[in-house]
């Protein structure tokens, strides 16, 4: 009881020192002690209603692929010397991922150039076929690939993107061009 | 550092996204938005742990949204404006006995769900018997019977 005595005496003296923070609410027209603000609920629930548009403009830009991990959007498929690599354009932080490499039929051994922003922003979790041999240097990464000559190859590589943000790479395959291959990898 | 990020981002984007669903969403909790409840907290767990479930990242997740939730508890006694804005408002459904359609509509309320109430609350039988009915901040309404 003394407690409670004290507790309310305290809540007392906080009312008086408050001033204005302790001030009641206004008496509507009706009776009702309420501040009611409205004018601010009728422009929150516009709010919400466009809200409500933009979250189903999301869910299709997710459909889409624009949030990544599938959809017609979030890869995409470049040529790369007689080959193509087809590749997540868009990606999510530390979410595995696949690069995948198909190769027109031609020598018995294949190789496969990465930049060393490769190495740099993206955790490589598996290569198949294994590697006959990886050599890297100060130019990036040189992965070789014993194929059936004569025959097409597909060299898949499983990636996690380490940080996110943009980010981008170059590959070559064999001696042709390096071609650099953008990515946006979301957090 | 990024367990930090993680925890203001996850509370950010729930504080909005919630806010923005509205009160209707998940005030009164029906089975299904209690199942609803329980998925959204499991997919936010996974955003906010990562691949990380050691105790040093639960402890800096559970002191960053302690901290923050303190922080604007703060700023909302500071600031009215931002107190309207993160809890919203009160909104009256029916002033002296007569409902207002607009707010009922647009709060996503119905009549059913203004008797529930008065039936849980005052044990009243009919709608005339409301005086006023208040669609609170928590999501509640609250009923004022007639004399």
């Amino acid at each position: 009881m003394l407690l409670l005595k004290k507790l309310r005496l305290q809540a007392e003296e906080c009312a008086r020192m408050g001033g204005e923070r302790a001030k009641a609410p206004v008496m509507r027209d009706d009776g009702l002690q309420l501040e009611e603000h409205r004018a601010f609920q009728e422009h929150f629930w516009s709010a919400q209603r466009v809200a409500w548009v933009v979250f189903g403009l999301f869910l299709v830009a997710a459909m889409l692929g624009l949030t990544g991990a599938g959809g017609p959007l979030s890869r995409s498929l470049v040529p790369l010397g007689d080959g193509a690599i087809d590749y997540p354009r868009i990606a999510r932080w530390q979410a595995a991922e696949q690069l995948v490499l198909r190769l027109a039929p031609g020598p018995e051994q294949r190789t496969l150039r990465l930049s060393p922003d490769f190495t740099g922003t993206l955790q490589v979790d598996s290569i198949y076929p294994e590697p006959a041999r990886s050599v890297t240097g100060p130019d990036g990464t040189r992965l070789t690939f014993d194929t059936v000559a004569g025959a097409e190859a597909e060299v898949q590589i499983g990636i996690s993107p380490l940080q996110p943000g943009y980010t981008s790479f170059a590959v070559a395959v064999d001696d042709g061009t390096p071609r650099t291959l953008d990515m946006f990898v979301l957090p | 550092m990024d367990s930090v990020i993680r925890g203001v981002a996850v509370y950010v984007v729930l504080l909005v996204v919630m806010r923005l669903a509205g009160r209707r969403t998940l005030s009164e909790l029906t089975p299904f938005d209690f199942v609803l409840l329980l998925i959204i907290a499991e997919t936010t767990q996974q955003a906010l742990l990562g691949d990380d479930f050691s105790i040093v990242n639960s402890v800096v997740l559970i002191v960053t949204l302690c901290t923050v939730d303190i922080f604007l508890s703060y700023v909302k006694r500071a600031s009215p404006g931002v107190a309207r804005l993160l809890d919203g408002v009160a909104t009256v459904l029916i002033s002296r006995g007569q409902p207002d359609e607009r707010a009922l509509r647009r709060a996503r309320v119905d009549l059913q769900d203004v008797m529930d109430a008065a039936r849980q609350q005052h044990g009243l039988e009919r709608l005339d018997q409301v005086k006023f009915a208040v669609l609170e901040v928590g999501g509640n309404i609250s009923i004022v019977p007639a004399d």
